[in-house]
């Protein structure tokens, strides 16, 4: 007779205590070899071993592609070894042979399949193009990283198959494995071990040992060297496995018990039917953890499946494993087979009907053997004992239904949810019955397929994890993510300043991309921007107001054949449904490129349509920071305002009526990618709308110097643009027509845009932003009350910058402190907006004077505050602010 | 173990006041069945053990009783 050792740290060794045990033919009785049984030394011995080889380095530490080639080795010895595994594999668990026969190969085509995907489609480091972290930029990448040592506990029914389920993912992903077989069926395991020592898979890599899991099960749970259980047998011992592993938060995949439920439609194929529920259910005599036990049969078709289900169950050839006409083997041993004689009496006692079977059978030729006859109940109750408990052997109960919804209450009424089938000839009937049940595979007009990319386990208490496919090779690594701060310098981390009294941000990276053309007809390189942007279907968002005045028509005309239409819908304050409706028109005219003509609004809301459109869904999707990761849909802006910039900036701003404020997408990639000044198109602002614009622009300066991110690039920006609206803003109040002003007005809120699109905003905006949103202030003119309140409010936090901005605005500052210089800056502005008409208190705006604490709170909270040059947290300042410009 | 009903045929001990049922089939398979009860911070349940231990992980789980 054989003898077979354990294999331990690459060789083969007897147990400590030198113990054996006899393994057993299930269909003979007779002993076909001893094996050593290992006790809780050499658990130790092995767990230790697998330690040592992991730590080493030389099989974690290859490549993928590397530890993929050296499973190929092992795949060639386990088909050098095919033939004496096929036959012992039968012998060894009375798998008939025509099954047993595949066992080499389908093992064989798993191992090359997974180490293939493993080496070329496993995503062993992922780089996060977008961290959805606005305050902490850097590299964002993930590993994936070999967990370590990981046990492989492996049941009695599919010995050899069931060991490679654990063997392939647990080596091609770089850790070790100690792999304990199921003592019933210790064989192959160890031809296994044979064929990796062959193939120098490293000592240490693999390890089998052979014992009772009673003795050894404890310690393999609960060492402390072990990172991984991987269970597949019953859930008694998976919950066991799972508690145990617990007091050492190891990680745990288990494959476990099921009682899954064949579901048989009226308009099923009857031939089909009857064949899949035979096979379902006898298959490798029905000790199968997938095996659909459960047979759901629809009342129409009741008796006439049952008395063909009979027939074919007793057409079933019960004999000697090694018979190659044998249909159904042996049971595994005396035990299961006492189990389920058990059953079949519990059957009958709970009133269910027996239709065949129900008795021990004798294999022709054979003396001995543990064989059952396939054995059919009829008219079960889904909670009679026989329908709730796994029997793991070949009985079957047949469950009548009336409508696809009770055959899947009955199916889900189940603690177990491994498996189950389908069987119609309504493809999208059977589908929608599959995506009903809670069970984690569903075969539909088949039954028991495996297949080696395809992921396998359990919903409820059939399991944790999954194996097969990526999703196995996922189970046996562990994710870690790595984040390369973009600015080492403690003065550039927002975060580490929460414990700090140095608020400002001192790095920043500069990133405005916005091409720009400007002068008296620039409007002319519209057409060149749109072949340069690829396009050639431009859409106009504009404002009722700017298409009146004839402004949209210039822009078609410029455009010529690459129009396809104007949507002129967009209001003064956008929100998220005007940026739907815009997107829904822009989907109907197939635009590949918009074209905004008009202020802020209507550039922020095609702002909002680009990205829509380019990635599907709701506006309402959007609304976050730094989450795009690629070119959204070309936007060309072509501002007939002179005030947001926002045809230069990152920012969209859109009402949300769900939040109650306005709400943001930020994102480089929503800058405009061409940006055209042409004055023409402002000839006809209006005086309030150029004087509000103005001093958005004028907020939009001033703020980004102050702003805790201020930096000298926006800082450059910024005072000119101070300047040029110092300077133009009364030469265009006085003459509208004068184009050379406002062309300085138009690049001046550019410029202004860049600043703070960078350095952000602080106070004044967030207080703008809550007037818009509460009241419907106009943007600008609600910036332009508060600004200078502001800027005295944070004077003493930003007396240098507003001092610099005193000097754009033409105050002499020489032989006064900074801080009084930086108080003119305010008078300065204040004396501005009296020259140019620009409104003073909230109470012109219509704002009621009850609601300043309310708009306190909210401002508060707006983004922008958190930038602010001087910190704002008591909404009480806020208010008195909001007090004195009322 | 769970809560069952005695049937002609079964083996029963009375034990403090408690019936315990085994049928004959299955005592004839294990044999003689110890019953205690273990509290450790890994386990806490009833531990069924035999004399003729039905497969490999006799003595590894804790079980409850069903009802």
């Amino acid at each position: 007779m054989e003898q077979y050792k354990l294999f331990i740290s690459g060789e083969f060794v007897d147990a400590a205590s030198g113990k054996t045990f006899e393994s057993i033919d299930p269909g003979t009785e007779a002993p076909i070899a001893t094996v050593a049984q290992a006790g809780k030394d050499d658990a130790e011995a092995a767990i230790a071993a697998a330690r040592k080889a992991f730590d080493r380095g030389d099989w974690s530490g290859l490549s993928p592609s590397a530890r993929a080639a050296k499973v190929q080795d092992f795949a060639d010895q386990v088909a050098q070894q095919g033939l004496r595994l096929a036959a012992t594999e039968s012998m060894d668990s009375g798998q008939i042979l025509s099954l047993a026969k595949f066992m080499p190969l389908i093992s064989i085509t798993f191992l090359r399949n997974l180490s293939l995907a493993a080496a070329s489609k496993f995503p062993w480091q992922e780089e996060i193009l977008a961290s959805g972290n606005a305050f902490a930029p850097g590299r964002e990448y993930i590993r994936r990283e070999p967990l370590g040592v990981c046990v492989g506990i492996v049941p009695w029914n599919y010995p050899m198959y069931i060991a490679i389920w654990k063997i392939t993912p647990a080596l091609c992903m770089g850790n070790t494995i100690v792999l304990k077989p199921a003592s019933n069926t210790p064989l192959t395991a160890l031809i296994l071990a044979e064929a990796a020592k062959a193939a120098g898979i490293p000592d240490g890599v693999f390890n089998v040992i052979t014992g009772p899991g009673g003795e050894l099960g404890e310690i393999l749970c609960t060492h402390p060297y072990v990172d991984k259980i991987a269970f597949t047998g019953s859930t008694e011992v998976g919950r066991e496995i799972m508690r145990l592993a617990s007091g050492t938060v190891k990680k745990v995949t288990l494959e476990l018990g099921g009682k899954s439920a064949n579901i048989i439609l009226d308009d099923a194929d009857m031939d089909l039917a009857v064949e899949g529920a035979n096979f379902g259910s006898f298959f490798h005599q029905g000790q199968v953890c997938s095996a659909g036990t459960r047979v759901l049969v629809s009342s129409k078709i009741y008796d006439q499946f049952v008395e063909s289900m009979k027939k074919r169950a007793e057409a079933l050839r019960v004999g000697y494993q090694l018979d190659p006409t044998s249909h159904i083997g042996p049971l595994i041993s005396k035990e299961q087979l006492a189990t389920v004689e058990r059953y079949v009496e519990i059957g009958k006692q709970e009133g269910a009907e027996l239709i065949t079977g129900g008795k021990r059978v004798e294999a022709p030729g054979i003396s001995g053997g543990y064989y059952y006859a396939p054995t059919l109940f009829a008219n079960v109750n889904n909670k009679m004992r026989i329908a709730q408990e796994e029997i793991f052997g070949p009985v079957a109960s047949i469950i009548k239904f009336d409508s696809d919804e009770e055959a899947a209450a009955i199916a889900n009424d189940s603690i177990y949810g491994l498996a189950g089938g389908v069987f119609s000839t309504n493809t999208a009937r059977a589908e929608r019955v599959a995506h009903s049940i809670r069970t984690g595979t569903m075969w539909i007009n088949n039954y028991h397929i495996f297949s080696d990319y395809c992921p396998f386990g359990g919903y409820k208490q059939s399991g944790v994890g999954r194996e097969f496919g990526l999703e196995s090779l996922r189970e046996y690594t562990q994710v870690k993510r790595i984040h390369v701060s973009a600015m080492a310098d403690a003065k550039s981390n927002m975060y580490f300043q929460l414990l700090s009294d140095y608020k400002k941000v001192d790095g920043f990276s500069y990133n405005c991309p916005t091409s720009v053309a400007a002068g008296h007809g620039a409007l002319g390189s519209i057409g060149k921007a749109v072949v340069d942007l690829g396009c050639s279907k431009a859409l106009i968002l504009t404002d009722p107001g700017v298409r009146k005045a004839g402004l949209a028509k210039l822009v078609q005309d410029a455009l010529a054949d690459f129009c396809v239409g104007i949507y002129d819908k967009i209001p003064s304050d956008p929100d998220l449904e005007t940026v739907d409706a815009a997107t829904a028109a822009a989907r109907e005219l197939k635009a590949d490129c918009i074209v905004s003509v008009g202020g802020g609004s209507v550039i922020d809301t095609a702002k909002g349509v680009c990205v829509t459109l380019k990635n599907g869904g709701k506006a309402n999707d959007y609304l976050n920071f730094l989450v795009l990761t690629e070119p959204q849909t070309p936007h060309i802006a072509v501002p007939t305002t002179a005030g947001t910039g926002s045809e230069v900036t990152n920012i969209a701003v859109l009402t949300s009526k769900g939040a109650g404020r306005k709400l943001f997408i930020v994102d480089p990639r929503i800058m405009p990618n061409v940006a055209i000044l042409d004055p023409r198109l402002t000839l006809s602002l209006p005086k309030d709308m150029t004087v509000s614009t103005a001093m958005d622009a004028m907020t939009h300066a001033i703020e980004a110097m102050t702003s805790t991110m201020a930096n000298h690039i926006c800082d450059g920006l910024a005072l000119q643009a101070i300047r040029l609206i110092n300077e133009n803003l009364p030469l265009v109040i006085a003459d509208g027509k004068n184009e050379k002003a406002r062309l300085n007005l138009q690049i001046a809120a550019t410029m202004a845009g860049w600043a703070f699109t960078i350095a952000q905003v602080g106070l004044a905006h967030g207080m703008a932003h809550t007037l818009g949103a509460l009241h419907h202030v106009p943007h600008g003119a609600a910036c332009g009350i508060v600004l200078p309140k502001v800027m005295r409010y944070n004077v003493d936090h930003t007396a240098d910058k507003l001092a610099q901005v005193a000097r754009a605005l033409d105050v002499n500052t020489s032989g006064i402190t900074e801080h009084d210089a930086a108080l003119a800056a305010a008078d300065a502005v204040e004396a501005l907006m009296k020259k140019v008409g620009h409104p003073m208190r909230l109470r012109e705006m219509g704002v009621p004077e009850e609601n300043l604490a309310i708009c306190a709170f909210h401002a508060i909270a707006d983004t922008a505050v958190i930038f602010n040059g001087r910190p704002v947290s008591d909404p009480n300042e806020v208010l008195q602010i909001y007090n004195e410009a009322y | 173990m769970r809560v069952d009903n005695i049937s002609e045929t079964d083996f029963t001990l009375e034990i403090d006041g408690l019936i315990f049922i085994i049928n004959p089939e299955t005592y004839e398979l294990v044999g003689e069945v110890t019953i205690s009860y273990v509290d450790e911070m890994k386990r806490k349940g009833f531990m069924l053990t035999s004399s003729k231990p039905v497969g490999e992980w006799d003595g590894f789980s804790v079980s409850d009783i069903k009802l």
